[in-house]
């Protein structure tokens, strides 16, 4: 046991294998949300193996040393816990919340999962879990209208190679490529106390809930060492613009820009500009492109929070009869204007206002808040950082907004056009 | 001490949920249902009517949930921009819309705005104008959606199920209603509908931080039409269900998967087999280890997940099963559906797999309660179903525990139907039908008939 401190109701504690803890007490309902991070996710994969981190996570809740075949979700459920876990780009993550009364519970299942996982693999759960797997993959990418968009678009953002090129879910030839001992090898790599965080905030003691984490994790020897981090690729990708065809009715434009990383000052201000021209209906890119001139039935911008590097996103859908080149241009136009001229003060202040808001919708959910706390730990080792973020929303002003414009999205996007099938013919 | 890692952990028994107490006031013919909760400087407001998309016209489908939309559309004092820009201003926006029960508008913002909130709420409910461009204008969008979401397998199938369950029945059709109801919609009808709405039993809910003495004060201001109407509309007529079982494959020859449903009607919200439908549905596809999705996702691995539900409303809504599974196994998992509807008929759950759907249910009642619109969404329940007793969620887990396995073989036996079931299919026919045929006679029909909505 070492460092333990307190920061605005957080309490940081670190476990001698490395495993860093966070607890934040809120006693308003008597629940506890436990929020596990490792910071391992697709981009830690190699071309050829794309997928893994995701086959995996799948693979963790198909029972431990000590718990049986689909058990996780068995013993959780059955005391009213809810339970998920999710892949991305940088992380996987792992969280239940529980009747605060079974804290204990939720960290024999995560610490079982981490210290015992190996003497329960077997091929068999891997087999349904791959099959699992190319159905989620048919269900959310393959099957659905635009569903191979994004990946088109990362692809060609990036160049070759690129931790961000390849799909977290991976491509269906990888997913039936992936082999027991490629499981292994991922869990002895990354499953390592010292690569993860673990969070819990809810309605508990924080140094019992301490207490209670050391009993568990602290036998849980570090893995084999960690490879050095993936690094991100400043070549240039193919770019360019792309036709995608594919069974839709409406036409619908996808633009991409590399930008800076989650973190950087430029970020926040990009996320403000987003949010200003797309989240509210007085938004520019709502008035103009979906109430005033009908040319798109939705729009959207955003900007993901990912580590090596950004992407900044702009997603808007055509109307049936708009030319998905007049929407393209459109959408320049609008970054143009918003590179060229600081927000108007009225929009300015009520993106704030609404920032605000949403800060505070954010902290309803005890499982929200510990990821969150998990994200800032994870990335940068200062979990505080979740609680101050609105500060560095607030702190944005309408120059840093125009100025990170003018940087960042003035270059020709990547850009992917899905059309419906029959007008590419 | 040694750590026994070899079983659970034994935890203290969790003290009983309770749902939390709530008010309810009265302002100048409007009911107000008040729920303090202090934790964050937030409010929720809520006006629901109890006039929703069951008493629309049956060639008028969708102008409920359209009136529901063109109430931000512009008031008698704001165009429709500035609308938005006066709720942008306190940091929010506005949610107006219908379900088949009722038509609501909805808030969420910093308890310091909640009174100018509630004003602005009601200014839309009272006074909107429906300018014709704006009824235009989100017609146009309507369609437009209507043909985005057409090209969705999962939306085909379940308009499809609609469609077969309730032939020639308001439920028969999505809250959308299809292209040519919304081509018929003229602004004369959303302007007959909104004065009907005006007159419909008004409640406002209030959940959060907020000035009980201030909000009751603005709500007794406001201007309510003089003739409301005691009750609201009688729910929809029953509808013959098909006798038989009934399969229908929408062809979609490109697909990759197939969406695969199994429903037939099910039971309105105010049943006294209600709470046993529920502990019943989550035996068989209400959560992660149900047996559903056990059997589909787990042993057969030919699906990402398994589900289903008793959609509750004042008629019988609809249950349905689905999953989107591989196509080649669209007939075993098909068969597995209905063979697991039998079971539940035919054999009592087992005590203990009984006793964990239920301490489910009832131990994550407060996760679901966890944010403002949880809260609302309960007490909303409330004023759209007046036959509820006002201590129905109080009770709720206590009325979960009591369900027993002769309630649970008892509420199967009446309200699950696999023989006269309807199977959709959404996937490629010359794959599907051959595999389908042994359940019943397979009727196809092309996706492109049904993409022109």
């Amino acid at each position: 046991m070492s460092v333990s401190g307190t920061t605005t109701g957080l309490h940081r504690h670190r476990l001698d294998n490395g495993l860093r803890i966070v607890a934040q007490r809120d006693e308003s309902l008597p629940l506890v949300a436990v929020n596990l991070w490792y910071h391992v996710g697709s981009k830690n994969e190699r071309p050829g193996r794309t997928g893994l981190a995701h086959l995996f996570e799948h693979m963790l809740f198909q029972g431990s040393l000590h718990v049986g075949t689909n058990d996780h979700f068995g013993y959780l459920q059955q005391v009213g816990g809810v339970a998920n876990g999710s892949t991305w780009y940088d992380r996987t993550n792992y969280h239940e919340t529980v009747p605060s009364s079974y804290l204990e519970l939720a960290l024999w299942l995560e610490s079982d999962r981490l210290g015992f996982l190996l003497p329960a693999l077997t091929s068999e759960k891997l087999e349904t879990q791959r099959t699992v797997v190319m159905n989620e993959r048919r269900q959310r990418v393959d099957n659905q209208p635009y569903g191979r968009a994004l990946e088109e678009l990362h692809r060609i953002l990036y160049p070759v190679g690129h931790p961000y090129s390849w799909p977290v879910i991976g491509t269906m030839e990888d997913i039936a490529a992936a082999t027991l001992d490629d499981v292994r090898t991922f869990f002895a790599t990354y499953y390592s106390p010292n690569n993860a965080v673990l969070s819990l905030v809810g309605d508990i003691d924080p140094e019992e809930a301490f207490t209670l984490t050391a009993r568990y994790f602290e036998e849980i020897p570090v893995g084999r060492g960690l490879p050095p981090p993936p690094e991100r690729s400043d070549e240039a990708g193919e770019g360019g613009r792309l036709i995608l065809p594919d069974e839709v009715e409406l036409s619908r434009v996808y633009m991409g820009w590399r930008v800076p990383a989650y973190g950087d000052e430029d970020w926040y201000s990009l996320d403000v500009l987003a949010s200003a021209h797309s989240d509210g209906k007085t938004g520019p890119l709502y008035r103009d492109l979906v109430y005033e001139r009908e040319l798109a039935q939705d729009v959207s911008a955003m900007i993901l929070p990912t580590e090596l590097e950004a992407l900044f996103l702009l997603v808007s859908t055509a109307r049936p009869e708009t030319e998905p080149e007049r929407l393209e241009e459109a959408l320049l136009d609008h970054l143009r204007s918003a590179a060229a001229a600081t927000l108007p003060p009225v929009l300015f202040r009520s993106t704030r206002e609404r920032m605000a808001t949403a800060f505070l919708e954010g902290q309803e959910s005890l499982d929200q808040r510990a990821d969150l706390l998990s994200q800032h730990a994870t990335y940068f080792d200062r979990p505080e950082g979740a609680l101050e973020e609105l500060d560095r929303y607030l702190g944005v002003q309408p120059d840093a907004v125009r100025a990170a414009a003018a940087t960042h999205l003035t270059a020709s996007p990547a850009t992917v056009v899905v059309v419906p099938r029959e007008r590419a013919a | 001490m040694s750590l026994d890692r070899t079983r659970p952990p034994v935890s203290p028994p969790v003290e009983p949920f309770q749902f939390p107490e709530f008010e309810i006031a009265s302002a100048r013919g409007l009911d107000v249902y008040l729920l303090p909760r202090d934790t964050l400087p937030l409010v929720h407001l809520e006006l629901a009517l109890r006039y929703g998309a069951d008493v629309e016209p049956p060639d008028r489908r969708g102008s409920a949930t359209l009136t529901a939309a063109l109430l931000a559309e512009g008031t008698a004092h704001r165009t429709s921009q500035e609308v938005a820009a006066a709720f942008e201003a306190l940091g929010t926006e506005v949610r107006t819309n219908a379900d088949w029960d009722g038509t609501y508008l909805e808030t969420t913002l910093r308890s310091e705005h909640a009174a100018t909130g509630a004003d602005l709420l009601y200014e839309l409910l009272a006074e909107a104008t429906f300018p014709g461009e704006e009824v235009e204008r989100l017609k146009r969008r309507r369609l437009a959606d209507l043909r985005r979401r057409a090209s969705r397998p999962d939306f085909l199938a379940s308009r499809e199920m609609l469609r077969a369950l309730y032939p020639d029945h308001v439920y028969g059709e999505s809250l959308l209603g299809s292209a040519d109801d919304i081509e018929r919609l003229a602004s004369e009808d959303v302007v007959a509908r909104a004065g009907r709405l005006r007159a419909a039993p008004l409640t406002l809910l209030v959940t959060g931080r907020f000035d009980r003495d201030e909000l009751l004060a603005r709500a007794a201001h406001w201007d309510r039409p003089r003739v409301v109407a005691e009750t609201a509309a009688p729910p929809p007529q029953a509808v013959p269900e098909p006798e038989r079982r009934r399969i229908v494959v929408v062809d979609r020859p490109q697909a990759q998967q197939t969406e695969l449903r199994v429903g037939h009607q099910g039971l309105p919200r105010v049943h006294a087999d209600r709470i046993a439908s529920q502990v019943l549905n989550c035996v068989l596809g209400g959560k992660f280890t149900s047996r559903l999705n056990l059997s589909l996702r787990e042993r057969l691995g030919v699906t990402y997940g398994a589900w289903s539900r008793f959609s509750a409303r004042r008629g019988r809504g609809p249950f349905v099963a689905g999953a989107a599974v591989e196509t080649e196994a669209t007939g075993r998992a098909a068969t597995e559906i209905l063979a697991e509807l039998e079971r539940l008929r035919a054999d009592p759950v087992p005590a203990t797999e009984l006793a964990d759907a239920k301490s489910y249910l009832i131990g994550t009642f407060p996760y679901s309660l966890q944010a403002l619109e949880g809260l609302a969404g309960r007490l909303e329940d409330l004023a759209t179903h007046p036959d509820l007793p006002r201590e129905t969620y109080r009770e709720w887990p206590g009325a979960v525990a009591a369900v027993d396995g002769g309630a649970l073989i008892r509420t199967a036996r009446a309200h699950l139907h696999p023989e006269r079931a309807t199977v959709v299919a959404v996937g490629p026919a010359a794959v599907l039908e051959p595999q389908l045929s042994a359940l019943a006679p397979v009727e196809v029909v092309a996706a492109a008939d049904r993409q022109r909505p």
